[in-house]
């Protein structure tokens, strides 16, 4: 029972349908599967009831469609020029998803996807295989221009490389880790000064203000890590148009 | 005669309005983006930096390993590579701390 209460509790992951495997892989449908359900199951039904008036004057939840469309779509177009339009549908639905499964996170007896390390590392992996491979088909060999800038002495280029290099890969890493520890380490203070209030007593009232204070911090931290998640992820698909920079 | 006279009245007038109109779009759309732009975006970049920072360092010391474990040099390509990622991170995050000021 003790462990029910731990901060981390929150994080553990448990099948909901029993085991179900194909050959040696463990596929089971988990709670953070059905979180992830739930999040495009939302997105789809907001969009399409959002979006199915088309009125001039907009009410409350298309003006709210059409914010996030809008916004998104001056990311591409000022990250990624006249290649933005053929990745904004890539884009707004990365935005779209992880900005939902911030927000349904902060709901008390829900679960947090994006704070799983594997979740937003599988994501953040994909896009940069992606962008690789992209830089690779559109620039051939030139996209190695990317680890030598030009003007640079080729004399520094034995120490410059190796530094571009890690560089280059520790970008699905940074990604991963800033969004996944964010939304953790806000959970497990919220959680940790939960327990506070309970032990407390009267005085509980204190940690109470400050959970709420918390609560709109996370919030705000929940939209910037799916913005700057999008925003990262249009400049790293920029580097593959235009490698030299 | 009296007609056009009215006409051209409404017209001055309509364009007057359309005109402060315009301002207050403007100056509205001004405020919202400085204000948009000091408060969420500064944050956003340190959460960028620091991230870049830590990474970097992770990514360095993860090939040393590999390269160690591969060739059995245990510590030499270690330490080469966690320095590479101090530095690396370190360029990395002034780069992009260069790159917001523009």
């Amino acid at each position: 029972m003790a462990e029910k209460h731990s901060p981390l509790d929150q994080f553990s992951i448990h099948r909901i349908f029993g085991e179900i495997k194909i050959g040696e892989l463990d596929v089971s449908f988990t709670n953070s599967s059905l979180m992830m359900v739930i999040v495009l199951v939302l997105l789809n039904v907001f969009l399409i009831i959002a979006t199915r008036k088309k009125s001039i004057i907009p009410d409350k939840l298309q003006s709210l469609a059409e914010m996030s469309y809008e916004m998104i779509l001056n990311t591409t177009k000022d990250n990624l020029g006249k290649n933005g339009a053929k990745f904004f549908p890539f884009v707004y639905s990365l935005f779209m998803f992880i900005l939902l499964c911030n927000l349904l996170g902060l709901i008390p007896y829900s679960f947090t996807v994006t704070s799983h390390i594997i979740v937003t590392f599988s994501i953040a992996f994909s896009i940069f295989l992606f962008a690789t491979i992209l830089g690779f088909i559109l620039n051939g060999r030139n996209f190695l221009r990317l680890f030598l800038p030009k003007g640079v002495p080729i004399y520094l280029a034995p120490l410059l490389v190796p530094i571009e290099i890690v560089s280059y890969i520790s970008r699905p890493i940074s990604l991963a880790v800033r969004l996944a520890a964010n939304m953790m380490a806000g959970h497990t203070m919220i959680k940790v000064f939960a327990g506070f209030v309970v032990a407390l007593g009267i005085f509980g009232i204190a940690p109470l203000l400050f959970i709420v204070l918390l609560y709109i911090l996370e919030t705000v931290i929940a939209f910037l890590q799916a913005y700057v998640f999008t925003v990262l992820t249009c400049l790293y698909l920029n580097d593959s148009f235009n490698p030299s920079h | 005669m009296n007609n056009q006279k009215k006409i051209n009245e409404l017209n001055k007038s309509l364009g007057k309005l359309s005109k402060s109109l315009e301002d207050l779009k403007t100056n509205d759309k001004e405020e919202s983006e400085s204000v948009g732009k000091n408060n969420y975006k500064g944050f956003s970049h340190a959460f960028r930096i620091v991230s870049e920072l830590f990474a970097n360092v992770v990514v360095g010391a993860f090939i040393g390993w590999g390269l160690d474990y591969f060739f059995h040099t245990k510590p030499i390509f270690l330490i080469i590579f966690l320095i590479l990622g101090l530095i690396s991170g370190i360029y990395t995050s002034y780069k992009s701390a260069i790159n917001w000021q523009k």
